[in-house]
């Protein structure tokens, strides 16, 4: 072996050097590596597969909310009156407005804490819609398809543990606590 | 989109307060990648303590607390603010308040169906002041009390959820890796070179671009912070080790220990970070006992909370029956905190010190040993269960469908790349250690918690995996970066 290559061999600064030299060519290859995945990435995520399992969400301009609850199947729907509740009748008993909604009654479900359902469709004539907006307040999440009325909570509850949702003719829904849902729900609210 | 701006704004100050004591140590760009993160996990941490000793809830109470402690740690040990650390600071957040107005306009988030419980949970929390029966009944097992807590935030001021949480948690990450990888390049014996500074950002920008990354991250879950919270974790053990700093040792714990609150699972799935703390022979090891037993008493106490409050509604406990066995694994860390304590004393005492440090150094060995122990058993007992959980994470990344080919692919070449052509590089085994038991563990929970393999484009499993993914393509930019053993710059650095 040539002279020049044992001495190179046997002086660290030599070793140091030619390491330092394969590492270059190591990460160089590494960042080869690195802009190559980063370009598949990109591609994959602007041009998904058409069978893609899970998908990179679009920008939803502050509805995206809204649009998936109101897309959404029985139980997120059940959500959203919910959020409609939640403030105004906090541990009261809830009374459905259709059969479907019965999302309320599954213990597993975290609406209220004494929840209890009945399917029932009230309905309201214009007075007593008109009564009712008396004491209207504006529902935070009320905004989108659903028009929500909720009552004040500065407004009497005598019979504070009952909520009842009822509808107007136009399809406007209002949640109303027991004390002041019509004469004619006394029965609903009394627990029938 | 105002109170989110100063909710992010606020998070971020306190985070500044709670790390610029180590800041010499471990620099000002590290403190302003985490101090987002870190800042939210100080106050949510602050609440959960005022809940548990039945103050009532209030999100203004919790932060007064965790500025009070904040501020009384800078006025003890603290240095007044140097002109590059106000400067790095002032840059930091605002970027960060200006993302955090981009991304909640844009809302370029997953909504999960799971968050309808988490603002349940939220609701219930501003509506009662403390946790409830409902609450209990249902939830209180089963859903970590991380998110709730963030999100009364915007629920207390009437918006739906922290719309930029998530993206935020991702920019935080991709600032982190880079942070981390510069300065495993910077204390090398090469310090001009290009290319070490490249790569890390490479690295990062790789990470964040790969799409089953990205995905299961901007779900409004607390994936994304707990993998933040484990890259932090591994990088400080890291440096910790290598630098034979105490301060990157606290700072690690500091990330480890709010894990707990992340991620009902953590109790289990990140004790592996504490057992590499406790095998980090360049630190003391008084320190060492104390801090790790500090943390597995805190983690033990939460856990005993949880079954404390669950435990007399068990029979309507039914969304629960995965983590109430996590819940009674999770008591375990109090046993550890307390041997640990035991230690201490009998380290101050003069007693056992050697074995008490030898047993500290093969832990990490014995933790590997038993897990390998554990997962030959399962597949020789259960094939088919245990080989269908193997072919779940490995088809992850192996389907166009999932968006984890390009990082399959990248972390395929690039490990063997480094672990083959690279020296050994000290010291990083505190990486790859909890990397592999997190692997391996996630295997170990999956087929015992769910009884069967939970993969696929929903499964829990496969957004869990998501965690790891940061710190295993560090652990390939550190080997990558890294200055092999007896590096003269190295030695001279973790010597002064």
């Amino acid at each position: 072996m040539p002279m020049r290559q044992l001495d190179k061999r046997n002086d660290p600064t030599a070793q140091l050097a030619g390491s330092s030299n394969r590492a270059k060519i190591i990460q160089s290859m590494a960042i080869v590596l690195l802009i190559a995945a980063t370009a598949s990435n990109i591609h994959d995520l602007v041009h998904p597969p058409k069978d893609a399992a899970i998908s990179l969400p679009q920008a939803a301009y502050r509805s995206g909310y809204i649009a998936y609850v109101e897309q959404t199947e029985i139980k997120e729907y059940d959500f959203y009156i919910y959020e409609a509740l939640r403030r105004h009748f906090t541990g009261a008993r809830l009374i459905g407005f259709d059969a479907k909604n019965t999302a309320f009654g599954d213990r597993s479900y975290g609406g209220f804490s004494s929840e209890f359902v009945i399917s029932y469709d009230p309905t309201i004539t214009d007075d007593e819609a008109r009564e009712l907006r008396r004491h209207e307040v504006a529902s935070r999440p009320s905004n989108g398809a659903i028009a929500a009325v909720v009552i004040a909570v500065s407004a009497p509850l005598e019979k504070k543990t009952t909520a009842i949702v009822l509808r107007s003719k136009d399809g406007t829904r209002y949640f109303v606590s027991g004390g002041l849902a019509p004469p004619r729900y006394s029965g609903i609210v009394n627990g029938n | 989109m105002a109170i989110e701006l100063i909710s992010v704004a606020f998070f971020f100050m306190l985070g500044w307060l709670c790390l610029r004591i180590f800041g010499p140590a471990i620099g000002y760009a590290f403190i302003a990648s985490v101090s987002l993160p870190i800042g939210i996990a100080a106050w949510v941490v602050s609440c959960l303590m005022l809940i548990a000793v039945r103050v009532p809830f209030n999100p203004v109470a919790g932060a007064l607390l965790a500025v009070t402690i904040a501020v009384s740690c800078n006025l003890r040990w603290g240095n007044r603010p140097e002109r590059r650390e106000w400067a790095c600071h002032i840059i930091a957040i605002v970027l960060i308040v200006a993302s955090a107005a981009v991304l909640a306009y844009f809302e370029w988030t997953v909504f999960n169906p799971d968050m309808h419980w988490t603002l349940y949970m939220s609701d219930n929390l501003i509506d009662h002041g403390f946790i409830d029966d409902a609450m209990r009944r249902t939830q209180l097992g089963a859903d970590p009390m991380y998110l709730p807590i963030l999100s009364t935030i915007p629920r207390w001021f009437g918006g739906t959820y922290f719309v930029s949480f998530s993206p935020l948690m991702i920019i935080c990450t991709a600032a982190l890796f880079a942070v981390l990888g510069i300065r495993v390049g910077k204390t090398s014996d090469n310090q001009s070179s290009p290319l070490r500074f490249w790569l890390p950002i490479l690295g990062a920008v790789a990470l964040v671009s790969s799409g089953f990354y990205a995905i299961n991250a901007l779900q409004t879950k607390t994936h994304v912070a707990y993998a933040l919270h484990m890259l932090a974790a591994s990088g400080a053990l890291y440096f910790a080790s290598r630098e034979r700093s105490t301060a990157w040792f606290t700072v690690a714990l500091m990330f480890i220990a709010p894990m707990v609150v992340c991620r009902l699972e953590a109790g289990v799935a990140a004790l592996p970070f504490l057992i590499v703390a406790l095998a980090i022979q360049h630190i003391p090891l008084k320190i060492r006992l104390l801090g790790v037993a500090a943390v597995a008493l805190a983690w033990g106490f939460s856990y005993f909370y949880l079954i404390g409050s669950i435990i007399y509604l068990d029979g309507t406990f039914d969304r629960g029956f995965v983590s109430k066995r996590l819940l009674f694994m999770g008591m375990l860390s109090a046993a550890l905190g307390s041997g640990l304590l035991l230690a201490a004393m009998a380290n101050r005492l003069g007693i056992l010190t050697v074995w008490i440090e030898r047993l500290a150094s093969w832990l990490p060995g014995l933790m590997i040993g038993t897990l390998v122990t554990l997962l030959t058993a399962h597949a020789v007992i259960w094939p088919e269960t245990f080989f269908r959980s193997i072919h779940g994470i490995f088809s992850t990344f192996a389907s166009p469908r999932m968006h984890g080919t390009g990082y399959g692919f990248l972390t395929l070449t690039l490990l063997p790349l480094s672990l083959i052509l690279r020296p050994l590089i000290p010291s990083a085994w505190t990486v790859m250690v909890p990397t592999m038991s997190y692997l391996a563990m996630l295997i170990l929970i999956d087929f015992h918690l769910e009884g069967f393999p939970h993969w696929g484009p929903t499964g829990a499993i496969t957004r869990i995996i998501s965690h790891v993914l940061p710190v295993l393509l560090f652990y390939a930019v550190l080997r990558l970066n890294a200055p092999p053993a007896g590096s003269t710059a190295v030695t001279a650095r973790a010597a002064s």
